[in-house]
């Protein structure tokens, strides 16, 4: 290579650096003579020298690795293994490692120790709260809700109007039983002659009570009743049950056919009640009203009060219904009207 | 972020059939994670109930696949909440207690692991609970704790070189 004013920098470098080609020295040297003021800049360049310092890094102990760091290193390779938080190449070397430093794995032991495990025995209670209804589901129920419910209404009507139905002949009988019992002088006998009202009201006396327990046919009784019309034509011929006959005729009547000729004449004054006729009007109201009706429940609510309350409160009673509730005592006394005038 | 579409693009969202089933795969998970973390059982039923009720709220934009996450962030995230309202409990990293220093005796390792987690940093307890209960990797702990990997991965050496010497403590006691 031939050195030129282009290129004698790069050769300038390596002749001061020592590293110039010993074939070249000699070109170059004539090209130095040659060229005076290269050779000048030359000189330059080699007064160009920096000059050393002494200076030294400090840290150098932050740098040092200690056996507890070289634990920590342990440590985190250890723990690194347990994760698996290395590729094989790292977990062959590390178990090579592990196998010929039995400290080591001890450490890695006692890691695997840490592992935490879950109590399944504890759980959430109250998983019936957090689920939620599918729209079929909500449709169900609502169908099940209504349909209950209709059978409940059903079931609750059909039972109180079997006690409204059953409710009178029940009465009935309580009530012939105890005109049976507690007025003797009104049960005729077998044979006795009686007073007996009919359909329109019209006495008919002298009618001969007959056994209850002489029942006949249908065609026997036809016989006596055609006997008996033959007889006498305004006498009833034959006295039907009790029963039959309060459950179709108003309890006027029932009280006139039921009772006997020497007990009529008791009832003097209108404002005299026989045990029949309390009854009777009794279990009329009863059938009115109903076993459950407001009238009743309230009648009811007010008498415990009574009884709670040393008859402190009490109330009147005007056609079967509450008129008012009243309240009496040493320093106060109060009516409350309850229904209008 | 936790809703995928399907095939056709549209949003999977979940229904009140898969909601129920959440409820009975994961209720327990959470209740037991909640309260291994605060220890205070009426309060992390509440939490359990409150992340559900958020989960039903937005049943529409969650996917099936992705409500075990959505619950467990939801979760951590109110649990956080009600730690920092009550100003006795502390979050922070640099609480730490003194390793080993009670005198308590354990009958077995599971106590002494106990009672070190009881004593482990917020984060570090959170972390591993979900590492070691739950499976899950670094990432998805960081995507419900809102931290970066490595994060995570620093906190779980951590936690697991605490527990070690707790334990090796212990051991040597016992």
């Amino acid at each position: 290579m031939i050195i030129t004013r282009d290129n004698y920098e790069s050769f300038f470098l390596d002749y001061l650096e020592g590293n110039l080609e010993e074939a070249m020295i000699d070109q170059f040297l004539d090209f130095l003579e040659q060229n005076p003021d290269l050779k000048g800049e030359l000189q330059l360049f080699e007064n160009l020298r920096l000059p050393e310092e002494q200076v030294s890094f400090s840290g150098k102990k932050q740098l040092y690795k200690s056996a507890a760091e070289e634990k920590l290193k342990s440590e985190n390779q250890v723990v690194a293994y347990l994760e698996g938080d290395m590729d094989d190449e790292e977990r062959k070397s590390f178990e090579a490692f592990l196998s010929s430093h039995p400290d080591v794995e001890k450490e890695y032991k006692l890691v695997v120790k840490t592992r935490l495990i879950p109590d399944l025995t504890v759980k959430y209670a109250n998983k019936h709260a957090l689920r939620r209804q599918t729209a079929t589901a909500v449709l169900i129920n609502w169908v099940a809700r209504v349909a209950a419910a209709v059978v409940l209404v059903w079931g609750v009507s059909s039972v109180i109007q079997d006690q409204k139905q059953a409710g009178s002949p029940n009465v009935s009988e309580q009530f012939a039983e105890s005109a049976k019992t507690t007025l003797p002088v009104s049960k005729p006998e077998s044979g006795d002659l009686v007073q007996v009202v009919d359909n329109q009201g019209k006495i008919n006396e002298n009618v001969k009570v007959e056994k209850p327990e002489s029942r006949k046919s249908r065609k026997e009784r036809l016989d006596d009743q055609k006997a008996v019309t033959e007889r006498e034509p305004d006498v009833i011929p034959e006295i039907e049950p009790l029963l039959a006959r309060l459950e179709t005729e108003s309890a006027g009547n029932q009280l006139a056919f039921s009772r006997p000729a020497n007990a009529s004449n008791v009832k003097a004054s209108p404002n005299v009640v026989t045990l029949e006729e309390f009854l009777a009007d009794r279990a009329r109201k009863a059938g009115a009203e109903g076993l459950f009706s407001v009238q009743r429940i309230v009648r009811v609510g007010l008498g415990v009060a009574a009884e709670l309350s040393g008859e402190r409160i009490g109330y009147s009673v005007n056609d079967g219904k509450i008129s008012s509730v009243d309240f009496e005592s040493k320093i106060l006394a109060f009516s409350i009207p309850l229904t209008k005038k | 972020m936790f809703v995928l579409p399907d095939k056709k693009g549209k949003r999977k969202s979940m229904n009140a059939r898969e909601y129920n089933q959440s409820v009975d795969w994961y209720s327990d998970n959470v209740f037991r994670f909640i309260l291994k973390n605060i220890r205070d059982e009426e309060r992390a039923r509440d939490i359990v109930q409150d992340s559900y009720e958020k989960l039903w709220r937005n049943a529409a934009n969650v996917n099936f696949e992705k409500v075990k996450s959505y619950l467990f962030t939801t979760a951590y995230h109110t649990m956080v909440d009600v730690l920092r309202k009550d100003k006795r409990q502390t979050y922070t990293d640099d609480y730490r207690t003194a390793e080993g220093t009670h005198d308590d005796q354990y009958s077995d390792l599971a106590e002494i692991l106990n009672e070190a987690v009881k004593q482990l940093p917020d984060i570090q307890r959170t972390v591993i609970l979900l590492r070691d209960y739950e499976g899950y990797s670094y990432k998805e702990i960081g995507d419900i704790t809102t931290l970066s990997e490595a994060q995570v991965k620093v906190y779980i050496y951590r936690a697991r070189v605490f527990l070690k010497n707790y334990i090796g403590k212990m051991d040597l006691v016992v």
